[in-house]
């Protein structure tokens, strides 16, 4: 439904406005594609600089592409080869920025009815009563009914967040562009507008463009998700699969927490299921992506995943069996971090409570097949929680 | 006993200061620093009393004496003057007149200005480095060469626009004496005056505009509305505040304006109240100082009232529309699109009208040795004569007046004002906020009136005996009288921004106060303050009201001898020569100035 082909931004020196560049510049999107399907919440996921807000922009128009396709429903908004750029004001989106950008010089009813009085030019003119039942509709889907008539500066942070939501689905839009809406507002209000809009648009059913650095919204909210980093995409997939099988080093960094265990291909030994030699015993690992016999591989397995028994070790490790010993461990309230020593290769494993295994044990951790999933290639060698 | 001390000093703490020599007795001490601290108040606050309050003192006096006496012995006690402007014609004329081009040329220059920043700073407007020159480049014109070379222009008759024109309206048949457009208007007034006052607005708002947070702009944008009906119904209505401040004072400023009308009205009859006080009071055969004086009063009460209006106004304003934000992402600007062409076509217009065209023909006419049409026989005339005016012993002397007279005067504002600021915000002498606002009156006073109460005062019996009048003394006071409030405000700031720790700490060492002033103080503040300097040095180059009312014969400055050049001996041709010299020198003077502010901040 939304098809992104292709999009290059780079960003030159001063933004003097003169048409002399100095330098190669910044890269800011460097050739990503992406698809998007009707109705679903699509967030795009990265730290700050991987391009997320950039690739939003584009698909806004308020940032023009060095180059590439932007279409919405088949209709071609911005093509670079062709000199098509739909101006931002005529693409029929909603947005919600992340400052709200609420118009302080405006009723609550005002900044609502605003994009209505405005459009009506281009799409047949809305009598006044049909706006202000309209007004009143959308404020009521956010729950902001009866503050119609408040100069919107007297809102609080969350209000005002909901205000520039209803003003964003005003006009009934085809696509809705967030623009890390939650992240100025406090932790436990945050937690609450994640369901709220989670709630509102799968009710609408309306196509979503979501732009986050935090994984928790993402992942809890999403019905696909983009992991970008420095302007590329890094994986797409549901949130299950970026979370349980991330396909590189980044994203098994930047989504939760991962332990990695470096090692060579030996042999393919079931559907999907490949023997990896490493220093610290054998281990039979997942992979969806293609690998062969040689190959240096990255083993990437959560804390959460990973069995732990203190036991004295015993004869030769089986396969996905490390030997170690509990080092540190840190009392998280629903769990507990437990930091394990194998040989040179610090593993984290949490646990709950009530497994809980002393400082200074030995211990025995397990490593299900289906939850160590293979990373082409040895990344960054250092382990998380170092 | 001494071998008692030494062993009570050898159990005491090792560090014991020693002091260089023997302490002052306390009631010294004392005694110095009250007399230190308030000898500074009184020698300010009486400077201040006796500079601006005893001139309009004088001039309240001379307005309240029998018609027809003079300032240096003024009789009697009447409200024959005061009755007399308030039932004369001229005064309402004079008044309507001066509203009405108040009102015209703030509504001209606010449009411009606020187009301008909207422009600069909210679109991806091309070559915006060039834009910002374009608005400010016009500080290096006079006022006065402005309306001069617009008369050489469009006046009725000679006027070179109007004879082009003219001769293609011949080709079509229609014959005219003169015309079509007559500069010697209120129309013409309003144009000229009205494209000029563009720079100061724009400089007074082009700072909100950037600090806007983009995010409102965009977001009306993605509601759907277009470039056009964001900047109606978001940016203007948020940028109202600001806008409302520089109109108002706008206003204020243009009621007073003396140079445009001097030049454009008072050939057509047309007067406002700042000629008109003028006229008053120099109009041969005999000056009718009462009357003028009287006038005078009465605007500057005017004024005063409505610069109260202005600071309540401005100041009650409060962040109800606060659209700073904390967040950058980067400045968005809005895309022009199509309309690029027509906004850089726009400034290159402004440019055109307001500098390029008079710049033109002033040079064209200094060129000639009598002005007319452009024409290939008019260029085998051209010559440097007009330029060698120099040489005579009265265009060098009036130069030499200008350039020291500017110097001197800027050294002196921007050090009386920093004595002033010193005393309110550092020492914190007593009375202080009644010595800042002092500071801060000339702001309200019209030159016009202030030049007429130096006048009055200087030959007054009050102040005769300093012997200033005739001197350029009196123009060095009255400038520093007049730019006083606007340097003020600038050693303020200066003052209020340095951390205190610095002179803090050049006290704890034990360096006096006055040697931390020079040694510390002065240096770090030093190219605020020489930018200053430079600003007022430019300000008083191309003052026209002061000289015009103050000097004499034997003080000439640069601008009063243009203007007689111009006027009384109509040598139109001499005077665009020295006029096109003085654009030159604030232009080398723009250029030191950014020189010198440029090396000492740091990178921005």
């Amino acid at each position: 439904m939304i098809s992104l082909s292709n999009l290059v931004k780079t960003y030159h020196g001063n933004g003097s406005g003169d048409s002399k560049s100095h330098g190669a510049g910044v890269v800011a999107v460097d050739d990503i594609s992406i698809e998007i399907k009707s109705g679903e919440l699509f967030t795009l996921l990265g730290p700050s600089g991987c391009g997320k807000t950039t690739t939003l922009r584009m698909l806004a128009g308020l940032t023009t592409p060095d180059s590439g396709v932007i279409a919405v429903h088949d209709m071609v908004l911005f093509d670079g080869a062709h000199k098509i750029d739909v101006p931002p004001h005529r693409r029929g989106l909603g947005m919600v920025f992340q400052s709200y950008a609420i118009w302080p010089h405006m009723t609550v009813a005002k900044n609502v009815a605003f994009p209505l009085t405005r459009r009506s030019r281009h799409v047949g003119h809305m009598k006044k009563a049909e706006i202000d039942a309209r007004v009143r509709e959308v404020l009521g889907l956010v729950q902001l009914d009866g503050l119609e008539n408040r100069p919107a500066t007297d809102l609080s942070g969350g209000q005002q967040q909901r205000l520039a939501l209803a003003r964003a689905l005003a006009t009934q839009p085809q696509v809705l562009l967030l623009d890390e809406p939650l992240s100025n507002l406090d932790a436990k209000l945050r937690e609450l507008m994640r369901f709220e809009l989670k709630r509102i648009q799968r009710g609408l059913g309306i196509t979503t463009v979501y732009v986050t650095h935090d994984q928790t919204e993402a992942l809890g909210m999403s019905n696909r998700i983009a992991v970008m980093n420095a302007g590329r995409v890094e994986q797409i997939g549901h949130p299950r699969d970026i979370y349980e099988r991330p396909e590189s080093h980044f994203v098994a960094d930047f989504i939760g927490v991962s332990n990695f265990i470096q090692g060579t291909v030996k042999e393919r030994v079931g559907d999907g299921r490949w023997l990896i030699l490493s220093p610290h015993g054998d281990l039979i690992a997942d992979s969806s992506a293609r690998v062969a016999a040689g190959d240096d591989v990255t083993i990437s397995v959560r804390p959460e995943h990973i069995g732990m028994v203190a036991v004295e070790r015993h004869g030769d490790p089986a396969r996905n069996v490390l030997f170690g010993s509990v080092t540190t461990r840190a009392f998280q309230g629903d769990s507990v971090q437990h930091q394990v020593q194998v040989g040179d290769l610090t593993v984290r494993v949490q646990c709950h409570p009530s497994d809980a295994v002393n400082t200074g044990s030995a211990v025995e951790l397990r490593l299900p097949e289906q939850w160590c999933s293979i990373i082409p290639g040895f990344g960054s060698a250092r382990t998380v929680g170092a | 006993m001494t071998k008692l001390h030494e062993d009570a000093a050898s159990t005491e703490d090792p560090v014991v200061p020693v002091p260089a020599r023997s302490p002052s007795p306390r009631w010294l001490v004392a005694t110095t620093g009250f007399i230190a601290r308030h000898a500074l108040a009184v020698t300010v606050g009486g400077l201040l009393l006796f500079l601006i309050g005893g001139p309009l003192l004088f001039l309240l006096r001379m307005s309240t004496s029998t018609p027809g006496s003079r300032p240096s012995s003024p009789t009697g006690f009447t409200l024959q003057n005061y009755e007399q402007v308030l039932t004369s014609p001229a005064t309402w004329e004079a008044s309507r007149n001066t509203a009405v081009y108040a009102i015209g040329v703030t509504i001209v220059s606010i449009s411009l200005a606020a187009l301008a920043a909207w422009l600069v700073e909210r679109t991806d407007l091309p070559y915006r480095n060039a834009a910002w020159v374009i608005m400010l480049a016009p500080l290096a014109i006079p006022k006065m060469l402005s309306s001069m070379a617009y008369i050489l222009l469009l006046s009725p008759r000679a006027g070179l626009l109007n004879v082009g024109i003219r001769d293609v309206l011949d080709v079509v048949g229609i014959h005219l004496t003169e015309g079509p457009f007559n500069i010697y208007s209120m129309w013409g007034m309003i144009y000229v005056e009205g494209l000029r006052g563009a720079t100061a607005l724009f400089l007074m708002i082009v700072g909100a505009f950037r600090l806007m947070d983009p995010a409102l702009e965009e977001a009306s944008i993605m509601s759907g509305a277009g470039r056009l009906g964001t900047l109606r119904h978001v940016t203007l209505p948020l940028m109202t505040p600001v806008l409302v401040g520089a109109v108002i004072y706008g206003f204020v400023g243009n009621l007073q304006d003396f140079d445009t009308p001097l030049f454009l009205g008072l050939p057509a009859g047309i007067f406002v109240l700042p000629t008109l006080i003028y006229f008053t009071a120099y109009s041969s055969p005999t000056p009718n100082w009462g009357t003028a004086s009287a006038y005078a009063n009465l605007f500057l009460v005017g004024m005063v009232v409505l610069s109260t209006v202005y600071y309540r106004v401005v100041i009650r304003k409060s962040n109800r529309f606060a659209t700073v934000s904390g967040k950058g992402f980067r400045p968005a600007r809005l895309k022009l699109g199509r309309w690029r062409k027509w906004a850089v076509a726009g400034f290159g217009g402004f440019a055109f009208l307001v500098m390029g065209l008079p710049l033109l023909t002033l040079i064209w006419t200094s060129l000639l040795p009598v002005y007319e049409p452009p024409s290939f026989e008019a260029l085998g005339k051209l010559t440097l004569d007009n330029y060698m005016h120099f040489t005579t012993a009265n265009a060098f002397a009036a130069f030499r007046n200008s350039v020291g007279l500017s110097v001197v005067a800027a050294i002196t504002t921007i050090g009386f004002a920093f004595v002033v600021s010193w005393a309110v915000i550092r020492v914190k002498v007593r009375g202080r906020a009644v010595m800042d606002s002092m500071a801060f009156v000339p702001n309200v006073i019209p030159s016009v009136a202030l030049g007429l109460a130096f006048v009055v005062f200087f030959l007054s019996p009050g102040a005769r005996w300093l012997g200033l009048y005739g001197s350029l003394g009196v123009l060095v006071i009255a400038f520093t009288v007049h730019y006083l409030a606007y340097a003020s405000r600038i050693t303020n700031g200066a003052l209020l921004q340095m951390n205190t720790e610095l002179d803090e700490a050049g006290w704890v060492s034990g360096v006096g106060k006055i040697r931390t002033l020079f040694g510390v103080t002065l240096p770090v503040l030093f190219s605020t303050f020489v930018a200053a300097a430079i600003w007022v040095f430019a300000m008083t180059f191309k003052n026209l009201s002061l000289p015009l009312l103050l000097s004499t014969p034997g003080t000439r400055t640069i601008s009063m001898e243009i203007y007689s050049l111009w006027t009384v001996n109509g040598q139109r041709e001499t005077a665009s020569a020295l006029g096109v010299t003085m654009v030159a020198i604030l232009v080398v003077t723009a250029y030191l100035a950014r020189r010198v502010v440029a090396k000492g901040f740091t990178a921005d």
